[in-house]
């Protein structure tokens, strides 16, 4: 089955070098604010707060919270250094690039275990979807029970949904992940 | 017992091998690359493939015997995972079935679903269509 691959069309307009990898990740993590701080950490190898907020211009509060994001994936680490002319402990950033494929992996284990979950729910349950093209809940047969195949969010009727297209494609994500990881 | 040197240059190569992908690269051209004599480049290579991290392939480049080398493992690539929303989600870790957060409650996850289901139904339905209109 021919499944679109969206990751495929990516894959041809940039170059996988690892720059551009750890700037995708970080993208993906924090946006552009995640992209600007990483690329400055890559620039000049640890810095601190204060120094990332001059040279990107980002809001203190925002950078933080992305720094928080980006450290709770292990992209960054904290690193405490005490300063030997005043003896002031001081708090720089740094950038785990050396880590970047082993958190990927990483990633791609975590992302597989939630599609074989939702697979599994896929596969054991029915499914109804209101017929209202502007609405299309789906519940799941239970659910409809409960509210007599009456939509509750506007009332219209219920039909039964066929969920194999979904099942087809959570398989083939799947199985293609599954090899991925194997291959790397 | 290979240098600390030694096996950075190991390292160095497997990891210029493995960015090739499939395609590899001549031993040959690999050598010239990091400036390392054919003997030197010879044993690198005869070490990694005994390590298990790559393939030795016999190949005749311009008249000449050489060996292509692949890598068994391939460079870790993020892009099949970017498009889907629970790569780096910040509920990653209390997402789980019967959980606060669940993939089978997930908005973000069904609508991905949804929205790749209807991709590959109409690529499918394209595909038919194109099929009728060859015949």
């Amino acid at each position: 089955m021919g499944m679109g691959d969206p990751g495929k069309g990516l894959l041809m307009r940039v170059k996988s070098t690892d720059g551009e990898i750890l700037r995708l990740v970080a993208s993906k993590i924090g946006g552009e604010v995640a992209v600007k701080l990483v690329s400055e950490l890559k620039k000049r190898g640890r810095a601190t707060e204060d120094d990332l907020a001059k040279n990107t211009n980002i809001k203190l509060n925002e950078l933080r919270k992305t720094l928080f994001t980006l450290q709770k994936f292990s992209i960054i680490t904290p690193e405490i250094v005490q300063d030997k002319g005043s003896g002031w402990m001081i708090f720089y950033w740094r950038l785990r690039e050396d880590q970047l494929e082993s958190i990927i992996r990483t990633q791609k284990r975590r992302v597989l275990e939630k599609l074989r979950e939702r697979l599994e729910y896929e596969r054991e349950h029915d499914f109804y979807v209101c017929v209202n093209p502007r609405c299309g809940v789906r519940y799941t047969f239970e659910e409809a029970m409960e509210r007599m195949f009456r939509c509750s969010k506007c009332g219209s009727p219920l039909e039964h949904y066929d969920n194999t297209q979904i099942i087809a494609v959570l398989e083939d994500k799947i199985a293609k992940l599954e090899a991925e990881i194997k291959r790397e | 017992m290979p240098s600390r040197r030694g096996e950075d240059l190991e390292y160095k190569v497997f990891r210029m091998i493995k960015n090739r992908g499939d395609k590899g690269i001549l031993q040959s051209q690999l050598w010239k690359r990091i400036k390392a004599t054919s003997r030197e480049g010879s044993r690198i290579s005869l070490r990694l493939e005994r390590a298990g991290l790559i393939e030795r392939r016999r190949e005749l480049h311009e008249g000449k015997w050489t060996y292509r080398l692949v890598a068994k493992k391939r460079a870790v690539n993020p892009l099949s995972i970017l498009d889907l929303p629970c790569a780096f989600c910040p509920n990653q870790d209390k997402c789980g079935l019967g959980g606060p957060v669940s993939p089978a409650s997930c908005p973000l996850l069904a609508q991905w679903v949804e929205k790749t289901a209807y991709e590959a139904s109409k690529g499918k339905v394209k595909a038919e269509v194109d099929e009728e209109l060859e015949a």
